[in-house]
Protein backbone atom coordinates (compact mmCIF):
# COMPACT_ATOMS: atom_id res chain seq x y z
CA UNK A 1 0.00 0.00 0.00
CA UNK A 2 2.58 2.77 0.54
CA UNK A 3 4.85 1.88 -1.87
CA UNK A 4 1.33 2.54 -4.48
CA UNK A 5 0.79 5.76 -2.95
CA UNK A 6 4.52 6.61 -3.17
CA UNK A 7 4.30 5.71 -6.73
CA UNK A 8 0.97 7.90 -6.81
CA UNK A 9 2.80 10.75 -5.41
CA UNK A 10 5.88 10.30 -7.81
CA UNK A 11 3.71 10.39 -10.66
CA UNK A 12 1.85 13.27 -9.62
CA UNK A 13 4.88 15.25 -8.50
CA UNK A 14 6.36 14.32 -12.40
CA UNK A 15 2.78 15.78 -13.59
CA UNK A 16 3.05 18.62 -11.94
CA UNK A 17 7.08 19.55 -13.24
CA UNK A 18 5.52 18.85 -16.95
CA UNK A 19 2.70 21.19 -16.30
CA UNK A 20 4.99 24.41 -14.54
CA UNK A 21 5.55 27.37 -16.37
CA UNK A 22 8.89 27.85 -17.27
CA UNK A 23 10.69 30.61 -15.38
CA UNK A 24 11.21 33.99 -16.65
CA UNK A 25 14.66 33.60 -17.64
CA UNK A 26 13.74 30.35 -19.47
CA UNK A 27 10.81 32.41 -21.00
CA UNK A 28 13.60 35.20 -22.31
CA UNK A 29 16.41 32.52 -23.54
CA UNK A 30 13.48 30.73 -25.72
CA UNK A 31 12.52 34.71 -26.74
CA UNK A 32 15.99 35.32 -28.02
CA UNK A 33 16.72 31.92 -30.30
CA UNK A 34 12.45 33.10 -31.61
CA UNK A 35 13.63 36.27 -32.21
CA UNK A 36 16.92 35.00 -34.61
CA UNK A 37 14.64 32.23 -36.00
CA UNK A 38 12.39 35.10 -36.97
CA UNK A 39 14.63 36.57 -38.84
CA UNK A 40 15.63 33.62 -40.92
CA UNK A 41 12.49 32.96 -41.76
CA UNK A 42 11.24 36.70 -42.06
CA UNK A 43 8.78 36.97 -39.47
CA UNK A 44 7.76 40.65 -39.63
CA UNK A 45 4.46 39.70 -37.58
CA UNK A 46 6.56 37.93 -34.58
CA UNK A 47 8.96 41.23 -34.44
CA UNK A 48 6.16 43.26 -34.84
CA UNK A 49 4.66 41.95 -31.48
CA UNK A 50 8.11 41.83 -29.80
CA UNK A 51 9.24 44.98 -30.62
CA UNK A 52 7.66 47.78 -28.14
CA UNK A 53 7.01 51.36 -29.87
CA UNK A 54 10.00 52.87 -28.87
CA UNK A 55 12.02 50.44 -29.50
CA UNK A 56 16.10 51.18 -30.56
CA UNK A 57 18.83 49.08 -31.77
CA UNK A 58 22.42 49.96 -31.98
CA UNK A 59 24.69 48.34 -34.38
CA UNK A 60 28.54 47.38 -34.04
CA UNK A 61 29.15 50.90 -35.84
CA UNK A 62 27.06 52.59 -33.44
CA UNK A 63 24.36 53.44 -35.33
CA UNK A 64 20.74 53.17 -34.30
CA UNK A 65 17.79 52.02 -35.72
CA UNK A 66 13.81 52.25 -34.99
CA UNK A 67 11.47 49.80 -35.10
CA UNK A 68 9.97 50.66 -38.01
CA UNK A 69 13.76 50.23 -39.78
CA UNK A 70 14.67 47.06 -38.05
CA UNK A 71 11.27 45.59 -39.33
CA UNK A 72 10.69 47.07 -42.83
CA UNK A 73 14.47 45.46 -43.30
CA UNK A 74 13.22 41.82 -42.53
CA UNK A 75 10.01 42.47 -45.05
CA UNK A 76 11.29 44.24 -47.69
CA UNK A 77 13.89 41.32 -47.45
CA UNK A 78 17.19 43.76 -47.19
CA UNK A 79 17.99 42.14 -44.20
CA UNK A 80 18.24 38.17 -43.78
CA UNK A 81 19.30 35.98 -41.83
CA UNK A 82 20.19 32.30 -42.75
CA UNK A 83 21.50 30.66 -39.57
CA UNK A 84 22.25 31.30 -36.27
CA UNK A 85 24.57 29.82 -33.16
CA UNK A 86 23.16 31.51 -29.94
CA UNK A 87 25.25 31.11 -26.47
CA UNK A 88 26.29 32.57 -23.18
CA UNK A 89 23.12 33.77 -22.30
CA UNK A 90 22.58 35.30 -19.33
CA UNK A 91 19.73 36.89 -18.04
CA UNK A 92 19.02 39.17 -15.57
CA UNK A 93 15.30 39.65 -13.96
CA UNK A 94 14.35 43.04 -12.31
CA UNK A 95 10.86 43.00 -11.31
CA UNK A 96 9.17 44.11 -14.60
CA UNK A 97 12.53 44.97 -16.51
CA UNK A 98 15.30 42.38 -17.74
CA UNK A 99 18.54 42.33 -19.53
CA UNK A 100 19.85 39.27 -21.70
CA UNK A 101 23.17 39.33 -22.75
CA UNK A 102 24.69 36.38 -24.91
CA UNK A 103 26.65 35.61 -28.09
CA UNK A 104 25.03 34.77 -31.53
CA UNK A 105 26.78 33.56 -34.47
CA UNK A 106 25.18 34.43 -37.56
CA UNK A 107 25.35 34.46 -40.83
CA UNK A 108 22.87 37.02 -42.53
CA UNK A 109 23.04 39.53 -45.60
CA UNK A 110 22.46 43.40 -45.05
CA UNK A 111 21.51 44.53 -48.75
CA UNK A 112 22.93 41.74 -50.17
CA UNK A 113 26.36 41.90 -48.47
CA UNK A 114 27.42 39.44 -46.22
CA UNK A 115 26.36 40.75 -42.75
CA UNK A 116 27.92 37.69 -40.62
CA UNK A 117 28.49 38.69 -36.97
CA UNK A 118 29.64 36.69 -33.83
CA UNK A 119 27.90 39.25 -32.41
CA UNK A 120 28.15 40.09 -28.65
CA UNK A 121 24.65 41.58 -27.70
CA UNK A 122 22.75 43.22 -24.65
CA UNK A 123 19.02 43.17 -24.96
CA UNK A 124 16.30 45.07 -22.68
CA UNK A 125 13.05 43.67 -21.99
CA UNK A 126 10.17 45.84 -20.68
CA UNK A 127 6.96 43.23 -19.26
CA UNK A 128 3.72 45.08 -20.53
CA UNK A 129 0.16 43.54 -20.50
CA UNK A 130 2.11 40.26 -19.34
CA UNK A 131 4.08 39.37 -21.81
CA UNK A 132 7.63 40.79 -22.54
CA UNK A 133 8.97 43.10 -25.42
CA UNK A 134 12.21 44.40 -26.16
CA UNK A 135 13.20 48.38 -25.81
CA UNK A 136 16.84 48.09 -26.44
CA UNK A 137 19.17 46.24 -28.22
CA UNK A 138 23.12 46.83 -28.49
CA UNK A 139 25.72 44.82 -30.51
CA UNK A 140 29.58 44.89 -30.77
CA UNK A 141 31.10 42.40 -32.96
CA UNK A 142 33.34 40.01 -31.10
CA UNK A 143 36.70 40.24 -32.19
CA UNK A 144 39.30 37.79 -30.18
CA UNK B 1 -14.88 91.81 -6.59
CA UNK B 2 -15.70 88.61 -7.82
CA UNK B 3 -13.01 89.61 -11.35
CA UNK B 4 -10.47 89.64 -8.51
CA UNK B 5 -11.88 86.03 -7.17
CA UNK B 6 -11.94 84.40 -10.64
CA UNK B 7 -8.49 86.04 -11.44
CA UNK B 8 -7.26 84.66 -7.94
CA UNK B 9 -8.91 81.00 -8.71
CA UNK B 10 -7.09 81.08 -12.10
CA UNK B 11 -3.75 81.95 -10.91
CA UNK B 12 -4.15 79.22 -8.20
CA UNK B 13 -5.05 76.36 -11.04
CA UNK B 14 -2.49 77.69 -13.25
CA UNK B 15 0.19 77.28 -10.27
CA UNK B 16 1.51 73.78 -10.55
CA UNK B 17 1.48 74.08 -13.79
CA UNK B 18 4.42 76.57 -13.78
CA UNK B 19 5.60 75.97 -10.29
CA UNK B 20 9.85 74.03 -10.72
CA UNK B 21 8.25 70.11 -10.54
CA UNK B 22 10.29 67.34 -8.97
CA UNK B 23 13.05 66.24 -11.35
CA UNK B 24 11.84 64.32 -13.93
CA UNK B 25 13.79 60.56 -14.63
CA UNK B 26 14.88 62.39 -17.77
CA UNK B 27 16.22 64.93 -15.72
CA UNK B 28 18.27 63.34 -13.27
CA UNK B 29 19.66 61.09 -15.27
CA UNK B 30 20.80 63.35 -18.24
CA UNK B 31 22.64 64.98 -14.85
CA UNK B 32 24.14 61.70 -13.68
CA UNK B 33 25.39 60.99 -16.77
CA UNK B 34 27.40 64.72 -17.20
CA UNK B 35 28.14 63.79 -13.49
CA UNK B 36 29.53 60.64 -15.00
CA UNK B 37 31.70 61.86 -17.50
CA UNK B 38 33.09 64.57 -15.10
CA UNK B 39 33.78 61.31 -12.40
CA UNK B 40 35.95 59.99 -15.18
CA UNK B 41 38.07 63.53 -16.11
CA UNK B 42 38.75 63.82 -11.93
CA UNK B 43 38.91 59.34 -11.46
CA UNK B 44 37.02 60.27 -9.14
CA UNK B 45 36.52 55.89 -7.32
CA UNK B 46 34.14 57.29 -4.90
CA UNK B 47 31.18 58.83 -7.54
CA UNK B 48 32.04 55.70 -9.76
CA UNK B 49 31.44 53.06 -7.45
CA UNK B 50 28.21 54.74 -6.44
CA UNK B 51 26.89 54.62 -9.56
CA UNK B 52 27.66 51.31 -10.56
CA UNK B 53 25.48 48.62 -9.22
CA UNK B 54 26.86 45.34 -7.45
CA UNK B 55 26.12 43.24 -10.37
CA UNK B 56 27.06 45.57 -13.01
CA UNK B 57 28.19 43.82 -16.32
CA UNK B 58 29.06 46.08 -19.33
CA UNK B 59 30.15 44.66 -22.86
CA UNK B 60 32.52 46.77 -24.49
CA UNK B 61 33.09 47.75 -28.07
CA UNK B 62 35.00 44.58 -29.28
CA UNK B 63 32.39 42.62 -27.32
CA UNK B 64 34.59 42.02 -23.90
CA UNK B 65 32.53 41.70 -21.28
CA UNK B 66 33.44 43.21 -17.83
CA UNK B 67 32.47 43.82 -13.98
CA UNK B 68 31.99 46.78 -11.97
CA UNK B 69 35.51 46.05 -10.08
CA UNK B 70 37.19 45.91 -13.68
CA UNK B 71 35.81 49.09 -14.59
CA UNK B 72 36.67 50.82 -11.57
CA UNK B 73 40.26 49.50 -11.93
CA UNK B 74 40.51 50.70 -15.17
CA UNK B 75 39.04 54.08 -14.70
CA UNK B 76 40.90 54.98 -11.92
CA UNK B 77 44.10 53.11 -11.93
CA UNK B 78 45.97 56.21 -13.99
CA UNK B 79 46.26 53.89 -17.04
CA UNK B 80 43.52 55.68 -18.35
CA UNK B 81 43.37 59.58 -18.99
CA UNK B 82 40.17 61.06 -19.85
CA UNK B 83 40.46 65.11 -21.09
CA UNK B 84 37.27 65.31 -21.29
CA UNK B 85 33.58 63.83 -22.34
CA UNK B 86 31.02 65.77 -24.16
CA UNK B 87 27.45 64.39 -24.25
CA UNK B 88 26.18 65.03 -27.96
CA UNK B 89 22.53 63.48 -27.35
CA UNK B 90 21.08 61.44 -25.03
CA UNK B 91 17.68 59.54 -24.91
CA UNK B 92 15.86 58.26 -21.84
CA UNK B 93 13.22 55.87 -21.32
CA UNK B 94 11.67 55.17 -18.18
CA UNK B 95 10.37 52.51 -16.78
CA UNK B 96 9.06 53.35 -13.19
CA UNK B 97 12.23 52.64 -11.10
CA UNK B 98 14.27 51.54 -14.09
CA UNK B 99 15.50 53.26 -17.11
CA UNK B 100 17.26 53.07 -20.28
CA UNK B 101 19.81 55.41 -21.32
CA UNK B 102 21.23 55.82 -24.75
CA UNK B 103 23.69 58.18 -25.29
CA UNK B 104 25.95 59.42 -27.87
CA UNK B 105 29.08 61.19 -26.62
CA UNK B 106 32.61 61.84 -27.16
CA UNK B 107 35.53 61.38 -25.34
CA UNK B 108 39.35 62.56 -25.26
CA UNK B 109 41.17 60.07 -23.77
CA UNK B 110 44.80 58.52 -23.50
CA UNK B 111 44.77 54.49 -22.14
CA UNK B 112 48.67 53.68 -21.50
CA UNK B 113 49.79 56.25 -23.57
CA UNK B 114 47.82 55.63 -26.29
CA UNK B 115 45.14 57.80 -28.08
CA UNK B 116 41.58 56.33 -27.26
CA UNK B 117 39.96 59.53 -28.62
CA UNK B 118 36.51 59.20 -30.34
CA UNK B 119 33.09 59.31 -30.33
CA UNK B 120 31.07 56.22 -28.64
CA UNK B 121 27.63 55.23 -28.09
CA UNK B 122 26.38 53.58 -24.73
CA UNK B 123 23.02 51.34 -24.01
CA UNK B 124 22.53 51.89 -20.01
CA UNK B 125 20.04 50.45 -18.26
CA UNK B 126 19.31 51.96 -14.33
CA UNK B 127 17.63 50.87 -11.67
CA UNK B 128 16.43 53.20 -8.54
CA UNK B 129 17.49 51.97 -5.27
CA UNK B 130 17.46 54.26 -2.06
CA UNK B 131 16.31 57.19 -4.09
CA UNK B 132 19.34 57.09 -6.32
CA UNK B 133 19.99 55.74 -9.93
CA UNK B 134 21.99 52.57 -10.37
CA UNK B 135 23.95 50.98 -13.80
CA UNK B 136 22.95 48.08 -13.24
CA UNK B 137 24.14 46.74 -17.63
CA UNK B 138 26.14 48.94 -20.06
CA UNK B 139 27.28 48.31 -23.52
CA UNK B 140 29.42 50.37 -25.88
CA UNK B 141 30.07 50.71 -29.88
CA UNK B 142 32.61 53.33 -30.92
CA UNK B 143 30.36 55.49 -33.90
CA UNK B 144 32.27 54.28 -36.94
CA UNK B 145 32.98 57.26 -38.86
CA UNK B 146 30.18 58.53 -41.59
CA UNK B 147 31.26 57.22 -45.23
Amino acid sequence: MSVRTVFIGLLLASAAALAAPPTTEQLLKDTENAWSQAYVTGDAAWLDKLMAPEYLFTDTDGKTYNRDDDISAVKSGEWKMTSFKMGDLKVHVYGDVATVTGLNDFVATDHGKDASCKCRFTDVFVKRDGRWQAVASHVSKVTS
Amino acid sequence: MKVFRALLIILVACTPAFSPAADSTEQQLSRLLADWGDALVKQDREFLAKVLAAEFQGVDELGAVFTRDQYLATMTSGDQVVKSVKIVDDSVRGYGKYAVLTTLYTIEAVYKGKEESGTYRSTLVFAKRDGRWQCVAGHTSVVAPQT
